[in-house]
């Protein structure tokens, strides 16, 4: 059922993984090109950084909503953000990636994704 | 990826034709899982022909365009791997410009039976089929004609009349699926072989696409081309649009 948006986004030069997940840490749907990686354990992951996000959010800005959480590292970056009230999108990617483009491609898949479920 | 905006998305074979038909210029999108990989297939159409394919095995970065891509995308579409398609609009003129590898040259009559047998091949419920001055109404499961009745016949005898028909049905016809089951009484119009319309499909594919190879290797002989290619290319075309 998301095929289409996997493979929009996994085709970018430098992402490695795509996950749609449920905001109770379930993966909807998900793929990887490193086989080292395990989606479930990623979505898992997004979706507690997630929760904590909008709990640091609403503590200081009295509003919870998060517009996109990147962690960046010197081994890639986990870049998130919502598809709907019940869902998240999160892209593992490499050191390098056009990150502009990425968000531009997560958002239209992310509004995809919140009109599917 | 192909510019383009973003018409609509479907998730079922049998609007594609009238979308297609709709949109008139532009290209499909869609994505499916096949024996663990991930493809991406790209169809570009104009007025109502697929004109332009491309195939993306998005995890491993392999590319495959034109005919190749085109037999591989249809196959995925007839065995209905591809669960969403996107239809996006654009100048596929431009496109096929900056990407000339890309232009499917199958001719255009085989594009017209392949678009109908996807529509067909799963069809379920009540299917009108029209051209100018005739139509007939069928009710089909998984493909099978279980009834039919047409202008002023019913039965067999209208599935013969729509056989007669079908070549003006693949090139000028519409077809338009419905999902309603309850058409028929019990034996109204009910047919002896359900399966005869898309058996007389793929014979008829089978046929002019023999045709095509064979007019295309009487050309090539003269240019010194041997007869095993051309046959070799016929059975790999065969051996793609079995499931």
């Amino acid at each position: 059922m998301f095929e289409n948006i996997l493979a929009d986004l996994l085709r970018l030069e430098g992402v490695v993984e795509v996950g749609i997940i449920s905001k109770d840490g379930l993966l909807i749907e998900g793929e990887t090109r490193d086989r080292t990686l395990s989606v479930e354990t990623v979505g898992a992951m997004v979706v507690a950084v997630y929760g904590t996000s909008q709990n640091a959010s609403k503590e200081i800005f009295n509003d919870e909503r998060v517009d996109i959480i990147t962690v960046e590292s010197p081994r890639g970056k986990i870049i998130s953000m919502e598809a709907g009230e019940n869902a998240v999108l999160a892209v593992v990617t490499e050191p390098k990636v056009n990150l502009g483009l990425l968000r531009l491609y997560m958002k239209k898949n992310a509004q995809k994704v919140a009109s599917m479920l | 990826m192909f510019s383009g905006e973003f018409i609509d998305q479907f998730n079922c074979m049998d609007k594609l034709r009238d979308v297609i038909h709709t949109v008139q210029e532009g290209y499909i999108k869609s994505a499916w899982r096949d024996e663990g990989k991930l493809y991406m297939g790209y169809l570009l159409f104009k007025k109502d022909v697929f004109i332009g394919a491309k195939l993306e095995d998005v995890i491993n970065g392999i590319e495959t365009v034109g005919n190749d891509a085109y037999f591989e995308i249809l196959k995925a579409f007839y065995l209905q791997k591809a669960s969403m398609i996107e239809v996006y609009s654009t100048d596929v003129g431009r496109l096929l410009k900056l990407n000339p590898k890309i232009t499917i040259n199958v001719p255009v009559y085989l594009v017209q039976i392949d678009s109908v047998i996807a529509t067909l091949r799963h069809a379920s419920g009540k299917v009108i089929v029209r051209t100018e001055n005739k139509n007939w109404t069928l009710l089909m499961e998984e493909g099978r004609i279980l009834a039919i009745k047409g202008n002023s016949s019913k039965g067999d005898a209208a599935l013969k009349e729509l056989l007669m028909n079908i070549n003006h049905i693949i090139k000028k016809g519409e077809i338009t699926l419905k999902k309603e089951h309850d058409v028929y009484s019990s034996d109204d119009g009910r047919v002896t072989r359900g399966d005869l319309l898309l058996e007389s499909l793929y014979l008829v594919r089978d046929k002019l696409e023999f045709e095509s190879i064979n007019k295309q290797k009487s050309q090539k002989i003269s240019k010194g081309v041997s007869n095993s290619a051309m046959f070799s290319n016929h059975k790999k075309l065969q051996e793609k649009l079995s499931p």
